[in-house]
C-alpha cells in the first residue's frame, strides 16, 4: 500500500482558469466514467417507466399524431388551405411533427432530466454528465417508435428509395441535438427558477407555427419568407424532409454550418452545466 | 499500510447561506453568471446571508475518526457537503487523498417500481461500482442485508427500515480510504445498527472517518477526536470526546414546565442541592456518584389530608431511567394546611454522563391514587469522565481473588 500513490482531490473557492481546450479535454475525461452510470440510469428509468404502463410506447407516438392528424383533417376539408406541397400532405405534416416532436424533447430533456434526480445532486457526489448523458439516450430510445411510424408512412405513400435518405438520420441527430443544446443551457437557470420551465412550455407550441412543420416554407419575398430563412429551425426540417422524400440529394451550405453551431452550443451548454452544478446544489439544500 | 498518513487536511474553511429564498436565487443565478464569465465572488456577506460554517480546521490520519457534533443547523450537514465536494467553499482549503465515499443518503438513485435487486445495481452505479463489481458482490449484499426473501419484490413494497438495510448493505462494500457518515444508521431495527457499526469498525483501521450524529454514545464509541459546532463555528475541538460531549449535552435548552397549577396542588418552588430552579436557571450540574438534594415546595388541596411524593427521571430521549418511591410507609407526610415542603436526598447518583429531567407524582396515601404528575420540573446534567450506553453505570469494585 506504500508504493500507491493516492488520489489527491482538492477544494477550494470558485477559481476558473480554464481554457477552451483544457475544459473540452476535461469535459471528454468526464463522459467515460458518466457513461456508465448513465446508462444504468437510462434503463432503471425505461424499465419502471414501461413496467407501470398499459400503452408503452404509444405515449411517444400520441402528440405528434395528433397534431398531424388535425392538420390533416383541417386540410382535408378545406377549413384552412395549406399551400402546396411536393409530396403528398399527410406525409409531409407527419414528418413535420414527428421532427418538431424530436426537438421539443431535446429542449425539455436535459432539465427533466436533471430535476428527477436532484435529491441524488445534494447528498452524493457523482459524475454530473451522467444526468444529462441519461437524458440524451432517453431521446435516443425515443426515436425508435418514431422512426417507425415514418418508414410505414414513407412506405404507404410509395416514396422510393433513394440515397439521400441516408442524410436523414444526420438530420434527425442535429435537430435533436440543436434542441439538446437550447435545452442544456436553459437548464441551470431553469433548475433555480420554475418560471423557465413554465416560459419553455409556453414558446414551444407557439414557435412550432413559425417552423414550416405543418405547412412548407413560403418561396416568395416578405417578411414571413425572410423570417424562414434566418429560422435554423426551418433549415433543419426542411432539409430532413427533402432527404427522406427524395427532393433533396446533397447537404446545403446552411445545414453544414448550423450543425457546426449547434455542437459549439452544445459544448458551451456542458462547460455552463459543469460551472453552474455546485452554485445549483448550494441552493437546493436538502 | 502507513498509519501516520494525513488523509484529509482542513484550513480555515467557511461558507455562506442566505435565509431568504428569494434572494438565494437571485444570488445564486449572480453567483452562476459570474463564475462562467471568470468573476471572483466578494467575500463579504451579502443581505440576509450569514456564515453556515465558519473558519473550520482540522486534520485527520488513516485509522482516526472526528465526530461532528451539535444542535440542528449548526453547520454540520454543510461542512460535510463542502467535505464531500458537492459545493464549494467560499473560504479555506480541503486536501483530500484517497477515494471518499459517503454514507449520507442510503439508497440513492432506487426507483421504487424496480425490484431489489434491480435495484442494488442501480444505488451501486450511483456510488460508483461498475456493473462487475456488483455481480461479483451481489450474494453479498443480499446476504447482509438479510432481506432475500424480497429481493425481488419493487422496492415501493419495502419499509423504510428495509430499504435502509438494502442502502447500507450495498454501502458497506465500499472500500474507501476516507468515508464519510451523516446520521444515516437512525433507521433500521437496533440489531441491524450494531452490524453496521461492526462493519465501520472493520474499516475504521484503514480509514480516515468524518462522523456526523446526534447519537452521543456512537460518538463516544468510534471518535478519537471531536469538533462541537454552534452557529457554524467550532466550540469546541479537540481530542477530549468526553468534554466535548458534556458541552453538547449543557447546550441543550433544557425547558422545566415552569410553575404549575393542578386542580389538588401546585409547585411553588424547587431547589436542586440548594440551587433554586427559575426561567433563569433551568438546571444544575453535577458530578457522577455526587449527591443530588431536591427540595421542594407544594400548595397541595387540604382536603387532601396525606399526600405522598414520588420522583420519576428521564434521559434525553424522554426514556424513564428510574424512579423515586419511598420503600417504607413509615413516616407519611402530612398537608400542613394547603402546604408541604419536603427535600429528597438520593446520596449517590450513579447515572452516567448526560442530561436527565425529573419528573413530580403526587399521590393520595391510602388509596395510592395519582392526583398529580409533571413532567420536567427540572434538569441537572451529570458530569462524568467516560461515556458509556447505558443510563446507569453502577458504582461497585473489582478485585482480584486469586
Amino acid at each position: 500500500m506504500n508504493t500507491k500513490t493516492l488520489k489527491l482531490t482538492i477544494y477550494e473557492p470558485n477559481s476558473n482558469k480554464t481554457s477552451f481546450f483544457s475544459s473540452l479535454i476535461a469535459i471528454i475525461k468526464d463522459i467515460i466514467p458518466a457513461h456508465e452510470l448513465a446508462v444504468r440510469l437510462f434503463k432503471r428509468d425505461i424499465k419502471a417507466q414501461y413496467r407501470q404502463s398499459f400503452l408503452g410506447f404509444f405515449w411517444v407516438l400520441i402528440p405528434p399524431l395528433l397534431t398531424a392528424g388535425l392538420w390533416i383533417f383541417l386540410n382535408n376539408n378545406k377549413i384552412i388551405a395549406v399551400g402546396k406541397t411536393d409530396i403528398p400532405y399527410p406525409l409531409f405534416v407527419m414528418i413535420g411533427t414527428i421532427l418538431w416532436q424530436v426537438f421539443a424533447e431535446g429542449v425539455n430533456q436535459p432539465r427533466v432530466s436533471v430535476s428527477a434526480d436532484k435529491g441524488m445532486l445534494t447528498k452524493i457526489n457523482f459524475p454530473r454528465e451522467a444526468l444529462l448523458l441519461s437524458g440524451f439516450y432517453t431521446i435516443m430510445f425515443n426515436l425508435v417508435p418514431k422512426l417507425l411510424v415514418l418508414v410505414t408512412a414513407c412506405y404507404f405513400f410509395k416514396v422510393e428509395l433513394n440515397y439521400s435518405q441516408l442524410y436523414f438520420p444526420l438530420g434527425v441527430l442535429i435537430i435533436s441535438l440543436i434542441g439538446f443544446s437550447i435545452g442544456l443551457l436553459l437548464t441551470p437557470a431553469a433548475l433555480l427558477i420554475p418560471d423557465i420551465a413554465r416560459g419553455i412550455g409556453i414558446i414551444l407550441p407557439f414557435a412550432m407555427y413559425l417552423t414550416p412543420v405543418i405547412y412548407p416554407a413560403p418561396t416568395t419575398s416578405g417578411y414571413f419568407a425572410l423570417l424562414m430563412q434566418y429560422n435554423p429551425l426551418a433549415t433543419l426540417l426542411s432539409s430532413s424532409r427533402g432527404w427522406l422524400s427524395g427532393n433533396l440529394d446533397y447537404i446545403p451550405y446552411e445545414f453544414l454550418s448550423i450543425s457546426g453551431f449547434t455542437l459549439l452550443f452544445l459544448f458551451i451548454g456542458v462547460l455552463a452545466y459543469r460551472i453552474s452544478m455546485p452554485i445549483i446544489t448550494e441552493r437546493f439544500g436538502g | 499500510m502507513n498509519n501516520n498518513e494525513v488523509l484529509i487536511k482542513v484550513e480555515g474553511v467557511s461558507k455562506k447561506f442566505s435565509r431568504d429564498l428569494k434572494k438565494s436565487l437571485w444570488y445564486g443565478l449572480k453567483d452562476m453568471s459570474g463564475a462562467m464569465l471568470g468573476i471572483k465572488p466578494k467575500k463579504k456577506l451579502r443581505k440576509s446571508e450569514f456564515w453556515a460554517v465558519r473558519d473550520i480546521s482540522f486534520t485527520l490520519k488513516r485509522g482516526e475518526c472526528i465526530g461532528l457534533i451539535g444542535h440542528n443547523g449548526a453547520g454540520k450537514s454543510t461542512l460535510l457537503k463542502i467535505l464531500n465536494g458537492l459545493i464549494p467553499p467560499d473560504e479555506g482549503r480541503i486536501e483530500m487523498k484517497g477515494r471518499v465515499s459517503a454514507l449520507i443518503e442510503l439508497g440513492a438513485g432506487f426507483n421504487p417500481i424496480l425490484t431489489g435487486r434491480e435495484n442494488i445495481y442501480n444505488n451501486g452505479a450511483v456510488l460508483g461500482f461498475s456493473k462487475k463489481e456488483i455481480d461479483a458482490k451481489l450474494n453479498e449484499i443480499i446476504e447482509f442485508s438479510e432481506i432475500a426473501d424480497f429481493i425481488d419484490s419493487p422496492v415501493q413494497n419495502y419499509s423504510s427500515g428495509m430499504k435502509v438495510r438494502l442502502g447500507f448493505a450495498v454501502a458497506a462494500q465500499m472500500e474507501p480510504d476516507i468515508l464519510i457518515i451523516d446520521e444515516v444508521l437512525a433507521v433500521g431495527d437496533l440489531g441491524f445498527i450494531l452490524k453496521c457499526f461492526n462493519r465501520i469498525d472493520a474499516i475504521l483501521k484503514n480509514t480516515a472517518i468524518i462522523f456526523v450524529s446526534h447519537g452521543m454514545p456512537q460518538v463516544a464509541r468510534i471518535c478519537t477526536q471531536i469538533i462541537l459546532m454552534d452557529k457554524g463555528q467550532a466550540k469546541y475541538q479537540g481530542t477530549n470526546v468526553s468534554k466535548g460531549i458534556d458541552q453538547y449535552y449543557s447546550q441543550f435548552k433544557t425547558e422545566n414546565s415552569g410553575v404549575f397549577q393542578g386542580q389538588w396542588g401546585a409547585i411553588n418552588s424547587i431547589l436542586l442541592n440548594n440551587i433554586l430552579i427559575d426561567t433563569k436557571n433551568k438546571s444544575i450540574q453535577i458530578d457522577r456518584l455526587s449527591e443530588l438534594t431536591i427540595k421542594i415546595d407544594l400548595n397541595i388541596d387540604i382536603n387532601v389530608k396525606f399526600p405522598e411524593i414520588s420522583l420519576g427521571f428521564f434521559d434525553k430521549e424522554m426514556r424513564a431511567v428510574a424512579n423515586f418511591i419511598r420503600e417504607s410507609s413509615i413516616g407519611r407526610l402530612e398537608n400542613k394546611n394547603g402546604r408541604l415542603i419536603c427535600c429528597i436526598t438520593l446520596p449517590c447518583i450513579e447515572f452516567s454522563k448526560g442530561i436527565y429531567s425529573i419528573a413530580l407524582i403526587i399521590s393520595d396515601r391510602p388509596d395510592g391514587k395519582i392526583l398529580y404528575r409533571q413532567q420536567s420540573i427540572a434538569h441537572f446534567q451529570v458530569i462524568a469522565e467516560h461515556h458509556v450506553w447505558s443510563p446507569f453505570q453502577l458504582n461497585g469494585h473489582l478485585e482480584q481473588i486469586k
